[in-house]
């Protein structure tokens, strides 16, 4: 069996990298992390148990990478890490040519920041996993961090906000938004956990208002979207109009899209109607989005599906971090 | 063609405009498609029966009009698994004109092609910006580990709240429960795993051990539950 998925179609891309760094194999890429005493592999199954094959190697060799450019520091380990998912998106995709690879990569290393102090997932509050990635990332972005780096869940829907920070052991934050004077309100707080998951807090709102207010009351300056549930009635419009409200304020809010559908042709153009285009939530996702990444936040199969690797985007974000962090943490020692 | 004596004595008024169609996206090229040949895609249709108690994910990998590839995922009747095996090699090397007007012994089967006839010859494939398409195989990889269908079973009454049975990750066996009695994560096994496990001569008692995993907060859990029998 072949050692990951759509390995003919991947290795041509990889082989010229490893021989770039003096790699001679994937095999090689993965013992040289665990001569450092890091299992990438672990660390990426233990983010999202149903990812592919393929997302764990592209690791590897980005782990390999860094330690071959003998870096250190986790902010400049999570951009090798971006080098080598890009060596494995398949030539001509949609994640080739948006480059999502290296999007990854300088995402995670923007989160181990810290003048990055507020990292939001803009989630439709479709599934559990969006969480695994503000999991991955809570355990161990701060471990690199002087100040720690704050993670909210923001989605639409007040039930499944607590739910999810039920099952995750989140703190689930309770809001009331004024619509007379634009005032949002804490009602309470219901901490699930103690410890890193329950620093994590997941936001319910009601509609777009509320979520742009919870992201100023927050400080987001950065996010990424989830496009799966509720995109054109929630996560774009709040990520637009907050981004807007930003460049009045003068404040920096990068801004990822990410999530189903990104780079697809569906969502509310799949009425199989008339011309076709990108559709409409890819194109709101231009409209407002610093970076721009394709397939789907939480489901392995349809991120793979952009030629890109299997894995949610979302989970992805944890696990760069993570494998980032535990590189630092080994080199230091 | 025969034309009426009326209108072979009309006067010939020219037509101007000649464009040809838009062109959609398809496998990362923008076709002028014409005819159905000009097709080509991977991407899904969801169907269903006129008492709408089952339906069906249709999932084609259509090249250059023909169908390469069909996965046929049916849901909530028992019969439409056996129309499905059927229709799975019925449809597999037909046109999808032609598989538009074969009976696919299932209404929600047939629904299902109705509605990814529209979606590809609309250019709305999951594949459009996808140079060259997905390999035929593809179809099947949507199935993830095990080739299982991806499929949810949840109930949930008024007066026992609710029981997770059968999530993504696999066949759920116990439920968390946290002091108040809320779920806070489950058990599953993964069937697709376990299966493969015992085909490779693990024992099965083994293979149900190295084929469970939890998710959530399962470790916290005041108490624990069977979903189906408790």
């Amino acid at each position: 069996m072949a050692l990951f998925e759509s390995y003919e179609r991947r290795i041509n891309q990889i082989t010229p990298v490893l021989k770039q760094y003096g790699i001679p194999s994937l095999e090689d890429a993965r013992k040289l992390c665990e001569e450092k005493g890091v299992d990438v592999y672990s660390i990426v199954k233990g983010i999202q148990a149903i990812c592919f094959e393929n997302v764990c190697w592209a690791y590897i060799l980005g782990g390999a990478i860094a330690i071959k450019k003998g870096q250190k520091k986790a902010v400049d380990i999570a951009c090798s890490l971006g080098e080598g998912m890009q060596a494995f998106c398949i030539p001509g995709s949609v994640a080739d040519d948006r480059k999502v690879g290296i999007g990854h990569g300088n995402l995670a290393s923007m989160l181990l920041k810290e003048e990055t102090q507020c990292f939001c997932f803009l989630a439709g509050h479709e599934s559990f996993a969006a969480a695994e990635g503000a999991i991955g990332l809570a355990k161990s972005a701060n471990k690199a961090r002087k100040n720690p780096l704050r993670v909210i869940l923001n989605g639409l829907g007040k039930d499944a906000a607590q739910i999810i920070a039920r099952i995750n052991g989140f703190t689930y934050v309770q809001t009331k938004f004024d619509y007379a004077t634009s005032k949002l309100a804490i009602v309470k707080e219901i901490a699930y956990s103690e410890g890193d998951r329950g620093k994590v807090r997941c936001y319910g709102s009601d509609d777009v208002r509320e979520g742009v207010a919870i992201n100023h009351s927050e400080g987001v300056d950065v996010s990424i979207t989830g496009n799966s549930t509720n995109p054109t009635r929630f996560q774009h419009p709040v990520a637009g109009t907050y981004k807007k409200e930003c460049l009045e304020q003068g404040k920096k809010y990068f801004s990822v899209a990410s999530g189903g559908g990104t780079g697809r042709t569906l969502h509310p153009d799949n009425m199989a109607a008339g011309p076709a285009s990108y559709g409409m939530t890819d194109t709101m996702g231009r409209m407002h989005s610093d970076a721009q990444f394709a397939g789907s936040s939480s489901v392995p199969a349809h991120v793979e599906m952009m030629g890109f690797l299997g894995m949610g985007n979302n989970p992805m974000v944890g696990a760069s971090v993570a494998v980032a962090v535990a590189l630092e943490q080994a080199q230091a020692r | 063609m025969i034309y009426s004596s009326e209108v072979q004595g009309m006067v010939c008024v020219a037509k101007g405009p000649n464009h040809g169609p838009a062109p959609i996206p398809q496998e990362g090229r923008w076709v002028q498609a014409k005819e159905i040949k000009d097709i080509s895609g991977l991407t899904h249709g969801v169907g269903w029966c006129a008492p709408q108690q089952g339906a069906c994910k249709l999932t084609l990998n259509v090249k250059e009009g023909i169908i390469q590839e069909a996965l046929i995922e049916t849901i909530g009747c028992s019969g439409m698994t056996h129309s499905a095996a059927m229709a799975a090699e019925i449809l597999s090397g037909k046109t999808i004109l032609e598989a538009l007007n074969t009976d696919l012994v299932c209404d929600a089967i047939n629904t299902a092609m109705r509605e990814i006839f529209l979606q590809i010859a609309y250019g709305r494939t999951q594949t459009a910006f996808s140079e060259g398409g997905l390999p035929i195989g593809a179809g099947l990889e949507d199935l993830g580990k095990g080739l299982r269908s991806q499929i949810g079973t949840m109930y949930g009454t008024v007066a026992k709240g609710v029981r997770y049975l059968e999530m993504a990750e696999g066949y759920v066996t116990r439920m968390a429960l946290d002091k108040n009695d809320e779920v806070i994560g489950y058990q599953f096994v993964h069937l697709g795993k376990m299966m493969e496990f015992i085909e490779k001569g693990v024992e099965p008692g083994e293979a149900l051990k190295k084929a469970t995993s939890q998710y959530g907060r399962f470790d916290e859990a005041v108490r624990t539950i069977n979903p189906r029998h408790q």
